[in-house]
């Protein structure tokens, strides 16, 4: 019975650790990326706002799942009106809104950028540690592991040698230090805008483009985004004489950190069995 | 000295597309890609000359070319030495008029729909202005007028950018405010080309108009040049070559204003001379800022109105510094 | 003599007023016709219709034989010759560019005719030696005389000629009314509004009274410039002496 007095005080105390340790409750969300992770790992009830693209498909891989929670424009009175216990947002935007909830005493966090498959795990990871669904982010994290890990293995045969390039609106290419580089590598792929030298998103030559001849054009599937000065590229009648391969891979899949990355890797798969 | 120095300034043109045709960021030697086209060998350095720089090349010299003949009819027409489409806004409200057809998926019924709303734009600008300088005139009026019309279609354009379905619309502000050559398609050279050849046609046909509007409207009209008669070739014919200009390469600044007033002292302020002068004029200008554009090395390449208002500024700037001190 | 130029029943109105209420006017080859009247009388808005400028609501102008409206506007400006009342130059010209300007009716300003035409005219009012200089930088005199010579250059039938002496010394101003009376001695007919009624009284062949937009008297300068006729159109007590042939004014009488 000598540790009944420590037993005690544990009794005691389990309640007070408990109320400390409860997860956020009225959760707002200012962008399109912790949105989506926001709803895929938590339950709705705890959901107080997302961002007014969580709901536009252009933007959001879970539209769907968006319709009914409150949407914000991200201005800060709109936020601190809605008594958030936890306000998630991105590193690079909302500056001035997010540090205005810190003034006023509000949980803030903040989403990084994810370059790589492993810096997508570990913000799913991030964004459960937050909100308390440590388990739920574990068990989503290995599902999408292995699912890429498949697609991997079927791809890197087929993909072996042979070079690339992402393409997005404006002529923009994603060069080294991008989750597209990364993607590009993982599969066996070169990816011409680094071998160019261009770090990140940046703009990249036509002439450059031609010069280095990729084997496979990767852009957003036509029909969205068709206003014509947009992707002067892709229309150009100079890639018609290249004739590269075009995959078609939403931006989507590869702005925001999610499993959806695997749906990207799978859809490689499956349009690469399609007979050109 | 005259008769020799307009066949130069076409020679000067052509060193400067040339240096155009060899400035791309790709290592290409022009010689063995032409030398591909002539022996019909489908290399990379060809298809980059064939289908990337000779229609950037072309597409500035005409919109360079268009935009000096029309910043010289107007200036003829108006009697001012600083009109010119970008300072009055005739550029901003062509292109508010491309961008509102592009951006809202009209353009995609037509090819000539995109040009048209452009010179319609033009056209309504010019219209406005003139319609003003009848009311008002003196140099002031135009100027404010014009600065008027530019904020508010800049401004406008911005607007419905950020309106258009498409996301990245509002990036593009930049290309058209600020206008560029890069990365543009034959078939964009193939829309401009007819309605800059029947606007510089319309043009050249007012010469002698503009000649006798020296002397004033009445003294024009009693010479047999009454404006009447010849004002909707002229609006018609500077909308032509601004709509078709901008259209495809956005509003590229200073050229209608720099280059009729440079040239002005060497053809003897003579409208109609300046408006023969004026093409290459403009073209050189705009070449030579495109060659410019390509070697500065930043990271996104600028945009083509920002070279031509940096070489155009303090050539405007010294203009104007040599007539003060001449008073 | 023929006429030139037939004027009749001419009217024309502005928001503001009528200018031209009924005028009619023969104009021959040889003859210089001088216009006069008090400030809004209507001279320079007859002038303009004449030249074709304006077009009359009522009325008719015809030019050798045919309706103003007739000619085309370069046909006309082959025949007829004006010069406004304030001539304007809007570009930096060299006085052989504002003369060679004349010969735009014919578009022959680069021909061997064209520039015999342009030198003749020159030298017709004595600006030759000035032909290289800047046109904005002459004197007021100066720039009249190249002005008539611009006008001279295109060889007109009919010259029209608004207040050219206005803002004139008298030397300038008999210089350039002598010019105009000698291209009335070659065959030109000549129709010049005038302020001043002396050298309307002198150069003139015949004169033309307007007040209010209409022809108070026409004739010779003394059926013209009675002290009647003066005191209605001027309000002036004034009287034309032949002997000097000046138009001499006496004070107004006391109110």
């Amino acid at each position: 019975m000598k540790s009944l007095p420590f037993l005690l005080l544990a009794l005691v105390l389990v309640p007070f650790a408990q109320a400390q340790s409860r997860p956020p409750q009225r959760i707002v969300s200012m962008n399109v990326c912790t949105d989506q992770l926001l709803l895929l790992l938590v339950e709705r009830s705890r959901l107080a706002s997302l961002s007014r693209f969580a709901a536009d498909a252009a933007w959001s891989s879970m539209p769907a799942e968006a319709i009914g929670i409150t949407p914000n424009r991200g201005q800060a009175d709109e936020i601190v009106a809605l008594q958030p216990d936890l306000v998630l947002t991105s590193a690079f935007s909302g500056t001035f809104a997010a540090r205005v909830l810190e003034r006023l005493h509000l949980r803030v966090e903040r989403l990084g950028f994810a370059a790589t498959r492993e810096e997508v795990f570990g913000q799913i990871a991030q964004v459960a540690d937050w909100t308390g669904e440590e388990a739920s982010a574990r068990q989503l994290i290995a599902t999408t592991r292995a699912r890429i890990e498949a697609s991997v293995q079927q791809l890197r045969p087929q993909l072996a040698g042979k070079s690339a390039v992402f393409l997005s609106s404006n002529g923009i290419a994603f060069g080294s230090s991008t989750l597209q580089d990364d993607f590009l590598h993982s599969v066996g792929l070169r990816n011409i805008a680094a071998e160019a030298g261009i770090s990140g998103p940046a703009p990249l030559s036509l002439e450059l483009l031609l010069q280095a001849a990729p084997d496979f054009i990767i852009s957003e599937p036509r029909g969205t985004l068709d206003a014509q000065m947009a992707h002067p590229y892709l229309q150009h009648a100079a890639l018609m004489h290249l004739n590269p391969r075009r995959l078609s891979l939403p931006d989507r899949w590869f702005d925001c950190a999610g499993p959806w990355l695997a749906d990207a890797y799978s859809s490689v798969v499956s349009q690469l069995s399609v007979t050109p | 000295m005259m008769r020799v120095a307009l066949p130069l300034l076409w020679l000067l043109v052509l060193v400067l597309w040339l240096l155009e045709l060899a400035a791309g960021p790709a290592m290409v030697d022009v010689l063995s890609a032409l030398a591909d086209w002539i022996g019909d060998n489908d290399s990379v350095a060809r298809i980059i000359l064939q289908e990337v720089r000779i229609p950037r090349a072309l597409l500035a010299l005409l919109t360079g070319a268009s935009l000096g003949i029309s910043g010289a009819a107007l200036q003829g027409l108006m009697r001012n030495p600083l009109a010119s489409p970008d300072l009055l806004g005739i550029s901003q409200t062509a292109a508010l008029l491309a961008v509102s057809v592009l951006y809202f998926g009209w353009s995609a019924q037509a090819w000539w729909l995109l040009p048209l709303a452009a010179l319609l734009g033009a056209a309504l600008a010019v219209l406005l202005l003139l319609q003003l300088t009848r009311k008002l005139p003196g140099t002031h009026a135009l100027i404010l007028a014009g600065l008027a019309l530019t904020a508010l279609t800049s401004s406008l354009t911005t607007f419905a950018l950020s309106f258009a379905p498409n996301p990245y619309a509002l990036q593009e502000a930049y290309f058209w405010l600020l206008g560029s050559v890069a990365n543009r398609n034959l078939t964009d050279v193939w829309i401009a080309l007819p309605f800059m050849l029947v606007g510089t046609m319309l043009l050249l046909g007012c010469g002698r108009a503009l000649d006798a509007l020296s002397l004033g409207e009445d003294t024009a009209a009693s010479l047999g040049f009454p404006l009447a008669h010849y004002r909707w070739r002229l609006i018609i014919g500077v909308a032509c070559n601004v709509g078709a200009a901008v259209a495809v390469s956005g509003c590229i600044g200073f050229v209608g204003l720099i280059v009729p007033h440079l040239l002005r002292s060497l053809c003897g302020a003579q409208p109609s001379r300046l408006l023969w002068w004026s093409m290459p004029g403009g073209a050189a200008l705009v070449l030579l800022a495109d060659v410019l554009v390509q070697q500065i090395p930043t990271g996104q390449e600028l945009q083509l109105g920002v070279l031509t208002a940096l070489l155009g500024g303090p050539f405007f700037l010294l203009l104007l510094l040599k007539q003060w001190s001449e008073r | 003599m023929s006429t030139l130029l037939h004027a009749s029943h001419l009217l024309w109105r502005t928001p503001e007023s009528l200018r031209v209420d009924d005028m009619s006017l023969d104009i021959a080859a040889g003859e210089v016709i001088g216009i006069i009247g008090p400030n809004g009388a209507g001279k320079s808005s007859l002038l303009k219709l004449l030249a074709g400028l304006q077009q009359p609501e009522r009325g008719s102008v015809v030019l050798a034989d045919k309706p103003l409206a007739q000619h085309t506007p370069l046909a006309r400006g082959r025949l007829l010759g004006y010069l406004e009342q304030r001539p304007v130059l809007h570009w930096p010209f060299s006085v052989q560019q504002v003369v060679r300007l004349g010969r735009l009716p014919h578009g022959d300003g680069d021909t061997a005719s064209g520039i015999a035409a342009v030198a003749a005219a020159l030298a017709q009012c004595d600006v030759q030696h000035y032909a290289t200089r800047s046109f904005l930088q002459l004197s007021e005199g100066e720039k009249m005389r190249v002005n008539l010579a611009r006008l001279l250059a295109g060889e007109p039938q009919v010259l029209l000629v608004d207040e050219p002496t206005a803002s004139l010394d008298p030397a300038r101003q008999h210089e350039v009314m002598a010019l105009l009376r000698q291209q009335a001695r070659i065959g030109r007919a000549v129709v010049v509004t005038l302020h001043d009624l002396t050298t309307a009284a002198r150069y003139c062949d015949r004169l033309l009274l307007l007040q209010h937009g209409r022809v108070l008297a026409a004739g010779r300068n003394v059926d013209v410039l009675t002290p009647a006729l003066l005191a209605q159109a001027f309000q002036i007590v004034a009287h034309f002496d032949t002997t000097t042939s000046t138009v001499i004014i006496s004070d107004p009488p006391p109110v």
